[in-house]
């Protein structure tokens, strides 16, 4: 009789014993992976295609600014080259990057397609750099490909320049045209009108009151600023 | 009639802890199944806000101006308001230069802890008028 409780005692404990060892090791396994630090690069492929494309625009937007403003100095200089330097420093940039992730990334322009044109002409000054760049990106899961006209047009015109009282209000217009989409120049660029910064009234239309000093003729200079440069200046004289 | 009973026993036992090892191990293989799928959601949701942060301040031209002009604070204070109260944050920046990138700040926001998942998210600035050289923003990011 007594082995036998002996015996009973012996396999119940051998249960708990097995019990509780594969209970502590699965706590300890779980354990184990809820303090180890993980860490994670999951951007979504659109994501990095909208950052490449919405990034080599304003690098596009960087050269126009930079040769307008060489151009308007009087540096003599070749816009192929500097275009070409830019937006090679670019695609290394992006291939470095992205490749190391695992990325497959094709970026490429045909240099014979590139051009920069103005037309400075005093009340109307236009500056227009045209590129267009082929973007081709593969991970695993997903490739995507797409040709990105990235060309620039800035234009600002004055549009009415009229003599009330001692007053003077000037009307300029400035657009910003990136490929086939107009965007108008909403808290973009700032506009300084004989050195008055002048106030967005909408539709690209900027306005400033300046005082008339005479006696007959005044010049009105006006100059458009954005966050990569000044782009154009017009004048008048009336 | 008792050695039989001691037999019955010790199968009982033997059926036992075999039952016991299939239960553990169906409820260790759904408990791990959810604790994956549970992980990868919280990596989305992560990846979602950090990318949806940096897309913001991006296209509102914040990110290049604070970049370029290394305002680190006011960033660190725009990236708190975008993100969500419950997400935290550290970000390096580093700028291209001599073909590699070189950092110049970070990290910058709260601490990285030891024991969380973090998810990392670039975006890199083409330049401005100041500096055309890219500057890479790494924003971590975890709960």
């Amino acid at each position: 009789m007594f082995t036998k409780v002996k015996k009973a005692q012996f396999y119940t404990m051998a249960v708990a014993v097995i019990a509780v060892a594969l209970i502590s090791t699965s706590i300890i396994i779980v354990g184990v992976r809820n303090s180890m630090r993980s860490m994670e690069v999951s951007e979504d492929i659109y994501f990095v295609l909208n950052n490449i494309r919405s990034e080599t625009l304003r690098r596009v937007e960087l050269i126009l600014s930079n040769l307008t403003q060489m151009d308007k100095s009087g540096a003599t200089f070749n816009y192929l080259e500097i275009a070409k330097s830019y937006l090679d420093e670019w695609i290394e940039c992006l291939k470095n990057e992205y490749e190391s992730r695992g990325y497959k990334l094709h970026l490429s322009y045909d240099p014979s397609q590139l051009s920069y044109l103005r037309n400075w002409n005093n009340t109307i000054s236009t500056s227009i750099f045209t590129a267009i760049i082929n973007i081709q990106l593969e991970n695993e899961n997903a490739k995507i490909e797409q040709t990105v006209n990235a060309t620039h047009i800035f234009k600002l015109s004055i549009s009415k320049v009229e003599r009330i009282g001692s007053n003077l209000i000037v009307q300029v217009n400035f657009t910003k045209t990136i490929g086939t989409l107009e965007e108008l120049s909403v808290d973009y660029a700032v506009v300084y009108i004989n050195g008055t910064r002048a106030n967005y009234v909408g539709g690209g239309m900027y306005q400033a009151e300046l005082i008339f000093t005479g006696p007959d003729t005044v010049t009105v200079y006006v100059s458009a600023v954005s966050s990569s440069g000044i782009f154009v200046e017009a004048l008048e004289t009336r | 009639m008792l050695l039989l009973k001691n037999r019955r026993a010790q199968y009982y036992t033997v059926d036992f802890i075999i039952a016991s090892i299939i239960i553990l191990g169906i409820l260790s293989l759904v408990y791990s199944h959810y604790y994956i799928s549970y992980e990868q959601d919280r990596s989305i949701y992560l990846s979602n806000t950090g990318e949806h942060c940096l897309t913001v301040l991006a296209e509102s031209g914040k990110l290049s101006e604070l970049v370029y002009s290394e305002k680190w604070d006011t960033l660190s204070q725009l990236i708190d308001l975008t993100l969500p109260s419950n997400v935290y944050f550290s970000f390096y920046v580093y700028k291209w230069e001599s073909g590699t990138w070189t950092r110049i700040v970070g990290p910058i926001g709260e601490n990285m802890p030891q024991n969380s998942m973090i998810v990392k998210v670039t975006y890199i600035l083409a330049g401005n008028s100041t500096d055309s050289s890219p500057r890479k923003i790494e924003l971590y990011l975890w709960e």
